[in-house]
């Protein structure tokens, strides 16, 4: 099912200088971590002069769509697919 | 016959596959982008799973539902799908330097006066696709010797497809194909021809310039003649359009003049924000809309043109009468299209009315579109961003 949650969340980030890569690599939501498996897709867009950045992310086979404020530095989560028929 | 140098990109089964890219559990799966999730809502785009099982864009959702109960709707993401395309132009401007953006999911690349394999170079851009797009997401490319035989080479192998028109095949291709596979040839005009004796593109090929003139009647025939002979005529970048049109069918029908208000007032927004992108302004504009069993339509043609869509809408907004039916789709067209020239205007009202919405306009390019808005759309809620399939640029 997918829901539309949005909510703030917690995000643990990993940058890494070598590759020049910002990932996601944890999520805290409803008192339980999920460690993120997969990125499918990472963009970005204006909203005014706020810039956002969105990650789609799976674990533990679920989906999550994370959006990150660049002007407050704050997590939102967007949505939550779990199983699909 | 000309070189095959020109190529058609076209991103399969584009919003689905974008949306199936970014949820990899939505992989595997009956997914389809719709205008709004009711069931009266039309299909945009469907994945190939769904195209599998006869569905094709522009059903309604509870068609589709009767032939795939388990089907999954998603609403559009523009944000999305606008990063994607411009992604996939930056991409593509590596390969080549003129690059025309043909909609939101399809690229016209020339290349004229270079010595690139084409064959060699779409594959090569296909593996870059899905190293920074992603895996999910594919392409059909065709290669011919004009924008109309690419097209049709891009429409022979879906999906994931690459084919090539040439010297070569182009007679092989036109044996294949009916009428209606041409780009441009509609079941009218494919009656049209058949009455006059032309059954198969390979008729439509054998005809001789003069012929296609008279069935024609134009100059159409000139240009039939040569496009089918791989000659370029269609790739004509128009400086400037006559007429912008925009539409918005609505998910919850207007009851009145105020629910359609925000709608009218987005889609003048939009056609004048086109208008001013060639620094012009509009002096007529024509409306349409469908509501349950009528429609409603005017026109309007001013002496002094309309600068902006806050004009627009001011300008047409008192003529459109109340209604008591349902409205569910709106059409706007501005044309007569003149230089932008912002003359003194001796009416103090009109002066100052023209001062506050280009400054609102750019406060709305600035913040997002509905940061401001006029007084008359207060009373009703505020209508989805929506993206459109034709000409973006």
């Amino acid at each position: 099912m997918i829901q539309k949650i949005n909510t703030p969340v917690s995000v643990m980030m990993d940058f890494n200088c070598r590759q020049n890569k910002v990932k996601p690599i944890q999520i805290q939501w409803n008192n339980r971590d999920f460690k993120v498996e997969k990125i499918g897709m990472h963009y970005q867009f204006y909203k005014g002069k706020k810039l956002f950045h969105i990650f789609s992310v799976t674990s533990n086979g679920m989906f999550f769509k994370l959006k990150l404020n660049t002007d407050s530095l704050f997590w939102n989560l967007e949505e939550v697919t779990d199983e699909l028929g | 016959m000309n070189l095959a140098k020109k190529m058609l990109l076209d991103i399969n089964s584009c919003f689905a596959t974008i949306e199936q890219q970014a949820n990899p559990l939505l992989r595997g799966k009956p997914v389809v982008v719709a205008a709004y999730e009711s069931d009266r809502a039309c299909i945009l785009a469907a994945s190939q799973e769904v195209k599998k099982l006869g569905i094709k864009t522009g059903w309604k959702i509870n068609e589709a539902k009767k032939i795939c109960p388990n089907l999954i709707v998603l609403i559009p993401d523009t944000e999305k799908y606008r990063f994607i395309n411009k992604k996939l132009k930056k991409i593509l401007k590596s390969f080549c330097p003129k690059v025309q953006t043909k909609s939101i999911d399809e690229f016209f690349l020339d290349f004229e006066g270079t010595n690139n394999n084409l064959s060699e170079t779409a594959l090569k851009i296909k593996k870059e696709i899905k190293k920074y797009l992603g895996e999910w997401i594919t392409v059909s490319i065709g290669i011919g010797p004009n924008l109309f035989l690419a097209k049709i080479a891009s429409n022979l192998e879906k999906p994931d497809g690459l084919f090539e028109i040439n010297e070569n095949n182009f007679l092989e291709v036109y044996k294949k194909l009916k009428l209606t596979d041409l780009h441009g040839i509609n079941k009218k005009s494919a009656y049209k021809l058949e009455l006059n004796g032309i059954r198969k593109p390979l008729d439509f090929y054998r005809k001789s310039r003069q012929e296609l003139r008279s069935i024609f009647e134009s100059i159409c025939g000139d240009y039939w003649y040569f496009r089918l002979r791989g000659v370029e005529v269609d790739d004509k970048e128009r400086k400037y359009k006559k007429s912008f049109s925009a539409i918005f069918s609505l998910k919850n029908p207007a009851k009145n003049r105020v629910d359609l208000s925000p709608v009218l007032f987005q889609l003048c927004l939009k056609v004048g924000k086109r208008c001013n992108r060639q620094r012009m302004g509009a002096r007529a504009v024509a409306w349409w809309a469908q509501g349950e069993n009528f429609n409603l339509s005017g026109k309007l043609h001013k002496k002094e043109e309309m600068i902006n869509g806050w004009e627009i809408f001011r300008e047409i907004y008192p003529k459109i009468p109340e209604f008591k039916n349902k409205i569910r789709k709106i059409v706007i067209i501005i044309y007569d299209l003149q230089k932008k020239i912002w003359q003194k205007n001796m009416l103090i009202d009109k002066e100052k009315f023209r001062e506050t919405s280009e400054v609102a306009e750019k406060i709305n390019n600035k913040y997002g579109m509905g940061t401001i808005f006029p007084g008359t759309v207060l009373a009703s809620k505020k209508i989805p961003d929506f993206i459109g399939f034709g000409n973006i640029e």
